[in-house]
């Protein structure tokens, strides 16, 4: 009875309503801006169907960039789960100093991206960067490479960097996963003879299956998302041989061709949209089939 | 038995140490060379430095504008967390108690602001529309709305947890429904609101996209964006440009250490609860 006096709708208005006008109203104007010729040069903006997109699929460079997106959010957060899922089994228990060595394997999600691209600009020199230097002093120097002068490289550096950055996070979901598995049926599985991989695979795996979905849906979002580590590390380069959608996004808006700009960020948007309910979609599925 | 566990326990430890060096290198080449002169920094090694030079750092307080971004970081990042923690708070509180299908259809939204991508350029209209494109004001409300969504969230779970039968012994001592919240409900909030404060706080200060996008002059830039600044203007002296980014690093180290704790349980709230 005294619900809706007590719990007021007045409660709820302030955040949406920054939400609203600064998020939501926003994405919903790219919609109808990607469909005109707005830019910086003129005052007139005119409605001009589907020629954005066309332009945006006719430019091969673009392809590039969506393909670079694409793979950097699946190539980044496969190896960020499976390095976390690692480091979280070795760092759960047994391990004297493993909050320490927790403190440091999660302290680059903290670092901004921005020092930590502008870090690795200088640790992928092939001439003076400690990448290289590491190589040749443990005698696999023949493996030196130019990591981001190399226009077929530069982009898997990127996600170099990116998985040296994340795996961290995924770490911390993992171990939180990892309390969620009882002690007892491991022991239960001891006495009866399984081995440590026969416990991970039967036992721990199953347990840890929500966390994989939320470390998964989190990394390929933050993935299809990226901009500032690429942005610092080569900006793109060499050419736009490195280029990811936000990106091209940024410097479309540079160069003030807001409606084409506005085109790839609602392409970008749909890439999201349908990506993480098929995602969800599929990782539900399979957790009500192991349960 | 209990020996060979010592033995592989050990083991486990001497390899996870040696693997921290790949995090802890790069952090240690900055160390190093932030004291270096200039054509030692030059190539970025790990060498000792033959001399020390603490006036890098000197230099770059002299120069850098690092004073007035700090408090320009200061202020954008604590007006930010304040304004999401409160605003957040409130919604979520009344989300949780009152589910009408109207407040569904709103969490959800929120829910949705966490995965959809930012619309930078669409964004940029509205800031003009409303007259706060290149102002704190306008930074610090963008950020807000930003940050809403995920804080939103970590309420929402927090929220459920808090009994309701404290609101009806609130109502029955003749709260209303501003009093019962600010009164009883959010300093029962207290942990998940340090978690939000820290976490919103550490994405403001490390953020310079939005900068990028939205703010022109450099008078109202904070850290990051002065740093980077900087950056551009000395890229051939890396011992500079080293010291000016550990003295960025320096107190988002400090947050971190001290605030672990939060930091970690709130990033895994929404985890572990889906």
């Amino acid at each position: 009875m005294y619900t809706s006096k007590l719990y007021s709708w007045k409660f709820v208005l302030p955040a949406f309503l920054l939400f609203f006008a600064l998020f939501l109203v926003p994405n919903l104007m790219g919609f109808y801006y990607s469909l005109t010729n707005w830019n910086a040069m003129s005052d007139q903006v005119k409605f001009i169907g589907l020629d954005n997109f066309r332009d945006v699929f006719a430019d091969k460079s673009n392809f590039t960039s969506i393909y670079n997106t694409l793979m950097f959010a699946l190539v980044t957060s496969i190896f960020k789960a499976v390095i976390g899922l690692g480091l979280a089994l070795m760092l759960n228990e047994g391990i004297k100093s493993k909050n320490f060595l927790r403190t440091i394997f999660f302290m680059p999600v903290i670092i901004s991206n921005l020092i930590v691209g502008l870090i690795f600009q200088q640790i992928y020199n092939p001439d003076t960067g400690i990448l290289n230097g590491f190589l040749d002093v443990v005698g696999l120097g023949a493996f030196s490479q130019a990591w981001i002068a190399d226009p077929k490289l530069a982009i898997w550096s990127g996600m170099g960097v990116e998985i040296w950055k994340a795996a961290g996070f995924n770490m911390v979901i993992f171990l939180a996963g990892l309390q969620m598995v009882p002690k007892e049926m491991h022991e239960a599985a001891g006495i009866d003879g399984a081995n440590y991989w026969n416990k991970l695979i039967k036992i721990t795996i199953p347990f840890l299956l929500p966390s994989i979905t939320i470390n998964m849906l989190l990394n390929v979002i933050s993935g299809l998302k990226v901009f500032d580590v690429i942005f610092a590390l080569t900006n793109g380069g060499p050419g736009r041989a490195s280029e990811v959608v936000n990106l091209t996004v940024f410097n479309q808006f540079g160069l003030g061709t807001y409606g084409y700009a506005t085109a790839l960020s609602v392409i970008l948007f749909v890439f999201l949209i349908i990506i993480s309910i098929g995602m969800v979609k599929i990782f539900t599925r399979s957790e009500v089939k192991e349960g | 038995m209990t020996r060979k566990h010592t033995m592989i326990n050990v083991t486990k430890e001497i390899c996870m140490w040696i693997l921290s060096l790949i995090i802890l290198i790069p952090v240690a080449m900055l160390l190093l060379n932030s004291v270096k002169n200039v054509t030692e920094s030059a190539s970025m090694s790990l060498k000792l430095p033959t001399s020390f030079h603490f006036d890098n750092f000197v230099t770059v307080f002299k120069d850098g504008n690092i004073l007035r971004s700090f408090w320009n970081s200061l202020l954008i990042s604590s007006l930010t967390s304040v304004i999401t923690i409160i605003t957040s708070s409130m919604a979520a509180f009344v989300m949780t108690r009152n589910r009408t299908r109207l407040n569904r259809y709103i969490y959800i939204l929120f829910l949705i602001g966490l995965i959809v991508p930012m619309n930078y350029i669409t964004t940029m209209k509205v800031l003009q529309m409303l007259h706060i494109i290149n102002t704190f004001t306008g930074i610090i409300l963008l950020y807000s709305a930003t940050f809403i969504p995920f804080t939103v969230f970590l309420f929402y779970g927090f929220v459920s947890g808090i009994p309701k039968e404290l609101d009806e012994s609130a109502v029955i001592d003749g709260s209303g429904g501003g009093g019962l919240f600010f009164r009883i409900i959010f300093p029962l909030m207290k942990p998940v609101s340090v978690t939000a404060l820290i976490i919103n706080f550490l994405n403001c200060w490390n953020d310079f996209v939005l900068p990028l996008y939205f703010l022109n002059s450099s008078g109202k830039w904070g850290m990051i964006m002065t740093m980077y600044n900087y950056f551009s203007q000395y890229i051939s002296s890396w011992n500079l440009v080293s010291a000016a980014m550990l003295i960025n690093l320096v107190p988002i180290l400090v947050v971190y250490v001290l605030g672990q704790k939060y930091i970690i349980s709130g990033m895994t709230a929404g985890a572990v609860k889906g």
